[in-house]
């Protein structure tokens, strides 16, 4: 199912950059794919700044994700206010796009581990039972 | 080649005694083998020098750039950086569990995680270690290749 949304959403994301480019292209309009390079600009620089924060190491996790979360946002507001998507009295928008979308990402991350653990658990379980196995075989024999 | 297993009580230590006729390539290939197994690692501990087996290790640890090896009961001090124990254990049964925390997969009891989001072993002695979420790949790939090692 994982694959699959994710195929989906990759296909969605090549398609939209297709199909804003090719006609702004065909047409010498630019007006609309200027949007969507700044979004994928945006997003190039969000994952960057992400893959920085995977190295840090921090003793409360939770700091982890407030820390993404705040460096997200403070990068769509920022690029947000340098390309004029909101004007301050809307700003609060920006915080009720980019949230919810943070926030299922790390529900998708929580599920991800849980699932990871009970692998991880089934591993050691199996290792520990063919360990003990070895264990009783060797007694066996003296 | 004839092979004689014997458990003893009272036994401290693993014997191996080669009774040969003479000393030709198939003793010295067993008598290596014997030795890349038995591996040992140097500690200290309150100034004395201790030999510890590689399979007494249950876990190694980093703490403000000094290295302690971790067995059932004790704690050494090790002149060895983490980097170099890794590269050292990683032909044995050990993973890395975070960036500072090295752990032999065969004393793990079991892994949890935690209420806010942390992750932790607990150890066949009971004792906890953290582990970093980056680094779970990396513990399931282990037991993933020891797995298909055995079989």
């Amino acid at each position: 199912m994982k694959i699959f949304i994710k195929k989906w959403l990759m296909l969605f994301g090549l398609v939209s950059i297709s199909v804003t480019i090719i006609p702004a292209i065909v047409n010498s309009y630019w007006e609309g794919a200027i949007f969507t390079f700044q979004l994928l600009f945006t997003l190039l620089v969000i994952c960057l700044l992400q893959l920085l924060t995977e190295k840090i190491s921090l003793k409360i996790p939770l700091l982890k994700y407030l820390i993404d979360l705040v460096m997200t946002l403070l990068v769509v507001l920022s690029f947000g206010w340098i390309w004029k998507w909101y004007v301050p009295l809307y700003a609060w928008m920006m915080f009720a796009m980019v949230i919810p979308v943070y926030v299922i990402g790390y529900f998708l991350d929580i599920v991800k581990i849980n699932k990871d653990v009970k692998v991880i658990n089934q591993q050691i379980k199996r290792r520990r039972e063919k360990l003990d196995k070895l264990r009783d075989e060797n007694i066996d024999d003296c | 080649m004839k092979l004689i297993k014997r458990q003893l009580d009272g036994q401290l230590e693993t014997e191996v005694e080669i009774r040969y006729a003479k000393m030709d390539t198939e003793v010295i290939k067993l008598i290596e083998r014997i030795e890349q197994t038995e591996n040992f690692i140097y500690g200290t501990d309150n100034g004395r020098q201790y030999k510890i087996r590689i399979s007494d290790i249950y876990y190694a640890e980093s703490v403000d750039k000094k290295t302690f090896i971790y067995t059932k009961e004790a704690v050494f001090r090790t002149e060895l950086r983490l980097y170099q124990l890794i590269e050292m254990l990683k032909a044995h049964d050990f993973v890395q569990v975070s960036k500072f925390c090295l752990i032999n997969m065969n004393v793990l009891e079991s892994i949890r995680t935690l209420f806010n989001s942390r992750l932790e072993v607990t150890l066949i002695n009971g004792e906890k270690v953290n582990v970093s979420r980056t680094y779970l790949t990396n513990i399931n790939m282990a037991f993933a290749s020891k797995e298909e090692d055995s079989e």
